[in-house]
């Protein structure tokens, strides 16, 4: 489902932010994306999501090509930013509606998705108000509703955790482990190991840039936990 | 205090001076991008010079040296009030870094005043191009003194006072008045309207003087710059040498602002506080859901988004109001000559036509500052699954959905009212149309050459940012030296509207290739 190769990507100035990343992640699995502030986590998940510009490698969705075929990639995929930002002069549900209208969901389905994310994230009444009145948390489901309502094949989330209630959690949790039941790949990148580690099946850990390890999470770990072997991958060169 | 003041009022007056505008990019870029845009102040800078020293000049071979002074310490006035009043929310307050500063140990008077002072020293040097030009040709036509040129000078930092205070405290009623409403940014957009109508109004209506009354024409020119800016009155008398009119003007301008300020500053913590509330209802239930189109719904948001900054819309919508507002205020001026103080006007106005509505045509391009402020969501309309093109096509389209049909009233009510030949009277729509077109495209190219996504408030993106300069001023030139190629050469008016045709048209097609070449990722990645 996503294929990165050899991708690098280096800002002006001179800044190598990530240096020939591979990767590969299939339908059904939950890859865990780790690595300490800076390592370049942020920027891979940019570049797949098609809102970086890179010169160097390629990353495939589905076997497109991100660079020569965005807009066909982007219909398939969803990303979910670490900060909410979105259309603050709109009401919650012109916003999903204007979504929903991109990426072109039919009309029936789409008041039948939104009823029940909204209900299941518990804002639907919060719908008509617009999104400058929504608190940090608030913003942050409207997003989420936003990206499993056109049931994308890739889900791309960075952070995807933070500012979510503990209840709002759990239900995040639940949706991508359901979504990868019906075929979903999620990449995401997270700070809290727990939470990886219950979650992911597959995990890759960065540092500076390269990629320290990936792999199947049970391989990878042993008998260790996953903060034991990051703590020591992020300390050994 | 002192160092707390200077370090924020130095931060904020970066914030005047077109912030972030260069931000991501590389030294070479960098400095390239500056040194255009400094040329461009510069060459403003220049043509403002030269027209009010070309002004002063008229006025002294008429006789009227000394309603010089007055009339463009009036000038520089209003224009200031204008700017600063558009300027107001978003700025002085209401703007992205209002929260941070609020919780820093500053006096809430601190903050306030760094604002006013970095404003403050923004409009002493707009008017200064307005003032030291005229002073400066009337000195070396001996119309004046050098006391009287040390004074012209000085008065470069009196003039800005009153205006600024004055336009700061309109801002914040309307402010303290539309956060009252659900519905506040149209409230505020539409009390900007009326304010600023209402100072154009009281502009114009001042030079409506029976000129049988006066025996002097110096007295009747300053009678009319008091009646629009009464302080002009101890201006005009300091100037003429009376020691103690011009202390009063300066005691006059000093306390006047100050009061204001300081009033401001009480209040400015209640009123941040009422802007920031909303009014929610949270009682919503799913109803029928409306599909369209992607082209139409990008359109839609467009608007949405134009219509949710107060600034935005009161900067780039006063065009196409004003072009409807001059052509039925033609039905009720008899002496168009006598208003416009352009003798001869009415047999020339045939030919003109066209070049009046252009120039309404040429200020109102709402795509220039589109791109920037995408700002912090910019990642989610380039994560969208649509070309880039299809996004600069919508924001095209909202601008002409507002300028067009303006353009087709007002030229509609002008032909209507000077009745001029049927081609001048298509031309005139022709060319304003096209022009129209031109500039909305040409207005998201330059922004897509200048993007600004790191803003903390939107209205110095919108009245700051280089492409609104170069957007505005461009058009501006460009009906100048249309308007004075018709008026000075032998060059057959048509002949030069055919070339304002072809201009439009290419230049039309070339700003649209270059924008379709930039995808909005490439602007992000910068």
């Amino acid at each position: 489902m996503l294929c990165i190769k050899n991708f690098s990507k280096t800002y002006k100035g001179g800044k190598k932010a990530v240096s020939n990343l591979n990767l590969e992640i299939e339908a059904g699995d939950i890859y865990g994306f780790i690595g300490h502030n800076g390592a370049g986590k942020t920027t891979t998940i940019k570049a797949v999501a098609g809102i970086l510009d890179f010169e160097e490698g390629d990353i495939l969705i589905d076997g497109s090509s991100i660079k020569a075929q965005p807009v066909a990639c982007k219909q398939k995929l969803a990303y979910i930013p670490d900060n909410p930002d979105i259309y603050d002069y709109l009401t919650g549900i012109k916003y999903l509606n204007f979504i929903c209208d991109m990426y072109g969901v039919p009309a029936g389905q789409r008041e039948k998705e939104i009823k029940n994310y909204a209900d299941m994230f518990e804002i639907t009444q919060n719908l008509g108000d617009q999104i400058s009145s929504y608190s940090h948390g608030m913003k942050q489901k409207l997003v989420l509703i936003s990206a499993f309502i056109h049931h994308p094949k890739l889900l791309i989330l960075d952070e995807p955790f933070v500012g979510l209630d503990p209840k709002a959690s759990l239900m995040l949790k639940q949706l991508m482990k359901e979504a990868c039941q019906e075929g979903c790949a999620i990449f995401f990148s997270t700070h809290v190991l727990e939470v990886a580690q219950k979650l992911c099946n597959k995990i890759a850990i960065i540092k500076q840039g390269k990629l320290i390890v990936s792999g199947d999470i049970d391989k990878i770990l042993g008998d260790h936990s996953l903060e034991d072997v990051f703590m020591e991958v992020s300390e050994h060169e | 205090m002192n160092s707390k003041f200077l370090s924020l009022t130095s931060v904020t007056l970066k914030g005047v001076w077109m912030s972030g505008q260069f931000s991501g990019t590389n030294k070479r870029q960098k400095n390239g991008k500056m040194a255009l845009i400094m040329g461009m102040m510069a060459l403003i800078g220049i043509i403002f010079i030269f027209y009010c020293g070309l002004f002063t000049f008229i006025y002294i071979q008429a006789g009227l040296a000394p309603s010089v002074m007055p009339m463009m310490m009036a000038v520089a006035s209003v224009f200031i009030l204008i700017t600063t009043l558009f300027k107001a929310s978003g700025f002085l307050f209401a703007s992205k870094d209002d929260d941070l500063l609020m919780s820093l140990p500053i006096k809430t008077t601190t903050i306030v005043l760094a604002k006013f002072v970095s404003l403050y020293i923004y409009e002493c040097a707009v008017t200064a191009v307005i003032i030291a030009p005229s002073v400066v040709v009337l000195k070396m036509y001996d119309c004046i003194g050098t006391v009287s040129l040390i004074l012209g000078i000085f008065s470069i930092f009196i003039i800005p006072m009153i205006p600024l205070a004055v336009a700061g405290l309109i801002g914040i009623f309307i402010a303290y008045i539309s956060a009252r409403f659900k519905y506040k940014n149209l409230a505020a957009i539409i009390l900007g309207m009326i304010f600023f109508i209402a100072i154009m109004y009281f502009s114009m209506t001042a030079s409506e003087i029976d000129a049988d009354v006066f025996t002097e024409m110096n007295d009747m020119m300053i009678s009319m710059v008091v009646g629009m800016y009464p302080p002009a009155m101890l201006f005009a008398r300091g100037m003429e040498g009376n020691a103690a009119a011009y202390v009063g003007f300066i005691a006059l301008s000093a306390v006047i602002a100050a009061v204001i300020v300081i009033v401001i500053a009480v209040n400015f913590k209640k009123i941040t506080t009422m802007i920031q509330s909303h009014h929610t209802r949270s009682r919503y239930r799913m109803e029928t859901l409306k599909t369209s189109g992607v082209l139409k719904s990008l359109v839609v948001k467009e608007f949405k988004q134009y219509f949710s900054i107060s600034s935005y819309v009161l900067n780039t919508a006063f065009g196409p109001v004003l072009m409807i507002i001059a052509a039925i205020a033609s039905f009720f001026v008899k002496d168009i000559e006598a208003v416009l103080n352009f003798p001869g006007i009415n047999s020339v106005i045939n030919v003109f036509l066209p070049i009046v509505v252009m120039f309404f045509a040429a200020l109102s391009s709402t795509t220039y500052p589109s791109i920037s402020l995408e700002g912090n969501h910019v990642w989610l309309t380039a994560s969208l699954p649509v070309r880039s093109e299809t996004i600069y096509k919508a924001k095209i389209i909202m601008n002409l959905c507002l300028t067009v049909p303006a353009i087709l009233i007002s030229s509609v009510l002008l032909s209507i009212r000077f009745r001029p030949d049927l081609l001048y009277a298509v031309l005139t729509v022709v060319i304003s149309v096209l022009c129209s077109i031109f500039m909305a495209v040409f207005g998201l190219t330059v922004n897509i050459k200048f993007p600004n996504f790191e803003w903390t408030n939107a209205a110095a993106v919108v009245k700051q940012g280089a492409s609104g300069m170069i957007c505005s001023f461009g058009g501006i030139i460009l009906v100048f030296i249309s308007g004075g190629i018709i008026l000075m050469t032998p060059l057959p008016p048509l002949a030069v509207y055919l070339v304002l045709v072809i201009l439009f048209i290419a230049g039309t097609f070339i700003s649209w290739r270059i924008a379709a070449k930039t995808p909005l990722i490439q602007l992000i990645s910068r």
